[in-house]
Parts: C-alpha cells; sequence; structure tokens
C-alpha cells in the first residue's frame, strides 16, 4: 500500500460542507504469512483502511495492492482472495439463521448450491457455532459472542489466503475474545496473510508478529513489537529486594547499570529498591550478579518488567515520541 | 454474476418464507375478510340484489352472486400485490444497507446495479404467487376448472405488475436510503401504497379521487392491471391482455433503465464513502 489518501464529504445543513481526511497517504506492506496489526485510536482511519483493501470504498490517491491485485482496477481478482470481518456486531440478516446467512453469502459468492451447504456446515464446525448447535437459530438469537464467530465463518468460506480483521474482538467478553484470539493464531500458522486492527494492546501484543500505528491518517511508527518498544527508548522497570538494610545499593547500580530513576523503601529487615533503565535485559541481570557477587548482597526478590505495547502504544499516540 | 444473485435471492426469498409462513397466512385473512366485505357489507344494509344490479351497471357486465365475488376476490389480489411488493422492497433495502448492515456483505461480492436489478425481479416473482396463493382454492370452488384458468391468467398478470413495481419501488427506495438521512421509511412506504390503491378507483369511483393520488397511480401500471383483472374476472380471456403485456413490459423496462442509472450512481456513492 503507497500513499493511501481518502477523505470524506459530511453535509452540515443544506449548504456546509466539511472535509474529513481519513488517510493522509498511508503507506504500509504485510509479509505473507504474518499477522500485521494496525493500532489507532478512534477515528484514526483504520477502518476506512480495511474498506479501501476489501474493495469497498476507493481510494481518493494512491495505489494498494492485495495478493499482487490491484484493489482499484482488479476488484473482482481481489474479491476471490480475502476474507473480510467488519463490524462482529451486524451484517447478517437478523431473521436468518446463521446457516442461511451463510448460504446466502456463499450462493453469492458462485458456490452451488450443493457446494454451498457443505462448505457452510465445514466453516461453521471450524469456529464451533456447529457444536454449540447455533447455526439453525435466528441470527438476532445469538450472542456478540456467537456473532463475532459468524463473523469469521464468513470471512473464512471462500478459504482466502488474505483476510482483513476489523477489530474482530471489540466488545467480546473475556472467554469469547480468547477464543477468537486462538483462532486467528491457528489461521496465520495454516499460513494465511492476516491484517489485524484493535484497541486491545494485550490482545495485539499476543497475537501480531508486526505493528503499525495510525494516528489522524498518518502511519507514526510500525515494525515488530519488540523493536517498536527498543526504538521508542522505552525503559525497563526493575524492582528488586535485598535481604539487609544497606544505603549503599543505589549507588552500586547507579555505577553498573545506566539508571534513569531510582528510589528506595527500607523495611525492618530488607531493602526494596525500584529502578527505571534503557539498558537491555541482559545488562540489567549482569549488573545485579556482579553486585550480588561483588558486595555480598543477598537478593531476595528480583522482577524485570517489560515494557508493555501498551506503553509503547500511548508514548506515540500520546505524542511523546517521534517514530 | 447475475444468475448467482439471483440464485442466492431465490434461496433468501424462501427460507424467509419458511420463516414467514405465518405472515403469509395473515396476508391471506385479510384480503379475504375485504373480499367479503365488498360484496356483503353493502348488501347488508340494500340487499344482494341491489348490489348485484350496481356492480352489473358499473362494470356494464350482468352479474350473479358467484361472479361478483370472484371479481371482489380478484380485485383483493391486486390490493395484496401492490401493498405487499412496495412496502417490502423499500423497506427491506433500507433495513439491508442502513440497519442490518447486509450492504457490506452484497457489495463484497457484487455490484449493486447487479443487485437491485436481481432483487426487483426475485422478490415480487416469489411474493407475488405466495401472498396471492388463497385465490386458487377459492376460485376453483367458485367456478370450477375455469376458476383456475382464471387464477392462471390472473396470477400472469399479478406477477408482470409485481415485477414493474419491483422495479418502481426501487426507484422510490434507492433516493431514501442513499441519499437522505431519514430513518423511518416505513412513514413513505405505508403512505405509498395506499395512495397508488386509492388513486386507481379501486376503493372509490376514480373520478371522486383528488388529482395528485390519480398521479401517483398512473406514474404506476396498476390502473391499467386493475382493468385487466376485472376483464379476466367476468370475461375469461380478454384479448387485450396482449396489449396490457405490451405495455407493462415497456413500463417495466423503463423503470429498469432509471433504476439502473440510480443504483450506478449508489454504488459509485457508497464505494466513495
Amino acid at each position: 500500500m503507497e500513499n493511501i489518501r481518502k477523505s470524506y464529504v459530511s453535509r452540515e445543513g443544506f449548504r456546509k460542507k466539511r472535509v474529513v481526511e481519513a488517510l493522509k497517504g498511508v503507506s504500509l506492506a504485510v509479509r505473507r504469512g504474518e499477522i500485521h496489526a494496525l493500532l489507532g485510536p478512534n477515528g484514526a482511519g483504520k477502518t476506512t483502511l480495511i474498506k479501501i483493501l476489501a474493495t469497498l470504498l476507493l481510494p481518493d490517491d494512491g495505489k494498494a495492492y492485495v495478493n499482487g491485485y490491484d484493489v482499484v482496477k482488479e476488484a473482482e481478482k481481489v474479491r476471490s482472495v480475502i476474507g473480510v470481518v467488519l463490524d462482529v456486531s451486524k451484517g447478517f440478516y437478523t431473521s436468518l439463521s446463521g446457516y442461511e446467512n451463510l448460504v446466502f453469502y456463499a450462493l453469492l459468492k458462485g458456490y452451488s448450491y450443493g457446494e454451498a451447504r457443505k462448505r457452510v456446515r465445514e466453516v461453521l464446525e471450524l469456529v464451533g457455532l456447529y457444536e454449540m448447535n447455533a447455526h439453525n437459530r435466528p441470527y438476532y438469537t445469538y450472542s456478540l459472542g456467537m456473532r463475532a464467530r459468524l463473523s469469521i465463518a464468513k470471512a473464512l468460506l471462500t478459504n482466502p489466503p488474505v483476510l482483513l480483521l476489523d477489530e474482530p474482538t471489540l466488545g467480546l467478553d473475556v472467554e469469547s475474545a480468547k477464543t477468537v484470539r486462538k483462532l486467528v493464531m491457528d489461521l496465520a500458522k495454516e499460513g494465511r496473510t492476516i491484517l489485524v486492527t484493535g484497541h486491545n494492546m494485550y490482545e495485539i501484543e499476543q497475537i501480531a508478529s508486526s505493528i503499525t500505528i495510525i494516528n489522524k491518517g498518518l502511519v507514526i511508527a510500525s515494525g515488530a513489537p519488540a523493536d517498536l518498544k527498543t526504538r521508542l527508548g522505552l525503559m525497563l522497570r526493575v524492582s528488586m529486594r535485598i535481604g539487609d538494610v544497606n544505603s549503599n545499593v543505589a549507588e552500586y547500580v547507579k555505577n553498573l547499570i545506566p539508571v534513569e530513576k531510582i528510589s528506595m523503601e527500607f523495611n525492618a529487615d530488607s531493602t526494596r529498591i525500584v529502578f527505571y533503565t534503557k539498558a537491555s535485559r541482559e545488562e540489567v541481570i549482569q549488573g545485579i550478579m556482579q553486585i550480588h557477587k561483588s558486595f555480598d548482597v543477598k537478593i531476595i526478590d528480583l522482577v524485570i518488567e517489560e515494557p508493555t505495547l501498551e506503553d509503547a502504544y500511548i508514548a506515540v499516540v500520546g505524542g511523546e515520541h517521534g517514530s | 454474476m447475475v444468475l448467482r444473485v439471483l440464485n442466492a435471492l431465490t434461496y433468501r426469498e424462501v427460507a424467509w418464507f419458511r420463516r414467514f409462513f405465518a405472515d403469509y397466512v395473515v396476508s391471506w385473512i385479510f384480503p379475504l375478510a375485504l373480499s367479503v366485505g365488498v360484496i356483503f357489507l353493502p348488501a347488508s344494509i340494500s340487499g344482494v340484489n341491489t348490489v348485484l344490479s350496481r356492480m352489473s351497471n358499473l362494470f356494464n357486465y350482468q352479474m350473479d352472486l358467484k361472479t361478483a365475488y370472484s371479481l371482489a376476490l380478484a380485485l383483493t389480489g391486486i390490493v395484496n400485490v401492490v401493498a405487499i411488493v412496495i412496502n417490502d422492497v423499500i423497506q427491506t433495502m433500507f433495513a439491508e444497507f442502513r440497519f442490518m448492515e447486509v450492504g457490506w456483505m452484497i457489495l463484497e461480492t457484487t455490484g449493486l446495479v447487479k443487485y437491485t436489478i436481481a432483487n426487483a425481479i426475485i422478490r415480487p416473482a416469489i411474493m407475488t404467487p405466495l401472498a396471492t396463493l388463497f385465490l386458487a382454492p377459492l376460485l376453483l370452488y367458485l367456478n370450477g376448472f375455469s376458476g383456475l384458468v382464471t387464477f392462471a391468467l390472473l396470477e400472469l398478470v399479478f406477477i408482470a405488475t409485481s415485477i414493474a413495481l419491483g422495479f418502481y419501488s426501487t426507484i422510490v427506495a434507492i433516493p431514501l436510503t442513499f441519499h437522505t438521512k431519514i430513518s423511518r421509511p416505513w412513514t413513505i412506504a405505508n403512505t405509498l401504497a395506499p395512495a397508488i390503491l386509492a388513486g386507481t378507483g379501486v376503493y372509490i369511483p376514480v373520478n371522486l379521487v383528488p388529482a395528485i393520488l390519480r398521479f401517483f397511480a398512473y406514474s404506476t401500471p396498476v390502473p391499467r392491471s386493475c382493468e385487466i383483472v376485472y376483464l379476466i374476472s367476468l370475461r375469461g380471456f380478454p384479448s387485450e391482455i396482449t396489449l396490457f403485456l405490451v405495455f407493462i413490459t415497456f413500463l417495466t423496462s423503463l423503470y429498469l433503465a432509471v433504476s439502473g442509472i440510480l443504483s450506478k450512481n449508489a454504488d459509485a456513492r457508497v464505494r466513495k464513502g
């Protein structure tokens, strides 16, 4: 995807028009077979991007390719290689069952009636709706979790090599979100390329192998989760408890590890030290081992906390760091 | 491509029929009550013979009770077709694209032009026989085998009318769905069908109908359909049916062209965002 631009014109009253620039020249590439996450706050342009790749929206400018096909000039070919999940809470006929909705979709996709029935049963089994005996119930009776599963079943119906998932776990309870996450990871293991959007950093950190953060229609950071954290210069938080009351420990730490901030808390028989550092995890462990050896300090407890993707996201979207 | 859309829509209609069978039964009961009321309500005031005499004068055909009731039944058939097709096509399209957001599923697989054309043909073509099925046993009971022949001819007129109305409703539905911000389309759909029916003279003599209602009616094939339905009910196989079919083919082609242009614009508008 190169330099994609998209603006919306919304009317305010009869005469006044407002132009909203949803994407201001977004470029990104997703490698075959990886899960790539698109992160950003509400209104960042994530859904617009997914809709452009799904051929549902036309870009104003720029080029986008899916599996080598141009999304504007070869829309039919693009549609044959993608599965799309948009809003998991709707998108189906409420009075038809999940099974009937999918057969309708399969017939639209060009399956024969016999093939459609067979394939629909397969995907319903894959997402677990068949064993829940929910496939024959009207869609309006489905819980949000069941609706999300049905949306994924729809996306998988044509067995596409590329999946575009727009917030597939939005609004789901913990258990349903976990099931959907597992499903997405299993699909990636089969070699599918997945572009997923979301807000939940914990979730994205678990499933995505690369990330693009967009805000106000612009890419502001991208890379693997670990690289992103390193590049943003985020710090490790180290919490250590030593077995005696020793006010010199802070000096030992400072001499061996480049520390940004340190605090100490003296208890009756121990000292708790918390410090933040940009040093690598290995450097921190080596430094602490040396303190233990050289100064005969008894270490009772040690916790090294990695910066989370959420820290990276807040740092980027909050404007604390450039990309 | 159009064939697969037709397949999908046929499947959806059959699924809906199975799920909404009770609704169809209701749609048979109300017209039945109307057909009984057309003859027997005035008969309860002035007697059956007076009603038959007046109907004979009105239609310039000497009627007995069986013929009069057959005519009343045919009349309710056209009322059913107009009410169901207009309401259903407008409201379903609105719900698909504005409430349920099924529109994305459709646009993901095909273009709006192909979908609306297929929808305007398949929905009425399937719903009309289902909504007027109740006429078959009644006409058979009243007129024997010739009643079934009358039913077959009426169905031909009903289906041709309903397909034309399917495109007509699409012309109304597209601006409502894609070019306005209204959220209650049923107020328009529910007004349009009675306006068309009133303007055809189904309820009251057409010369008493306000000109604006007559305009609505004459923008559709319904007044001509009513005339041919009366002729079939009274005379069996009128020669005018050929001319009617030519007329309705022309009108359907005209509606198809307009709805095609509107669908193409709407497709471009939706994909533009």
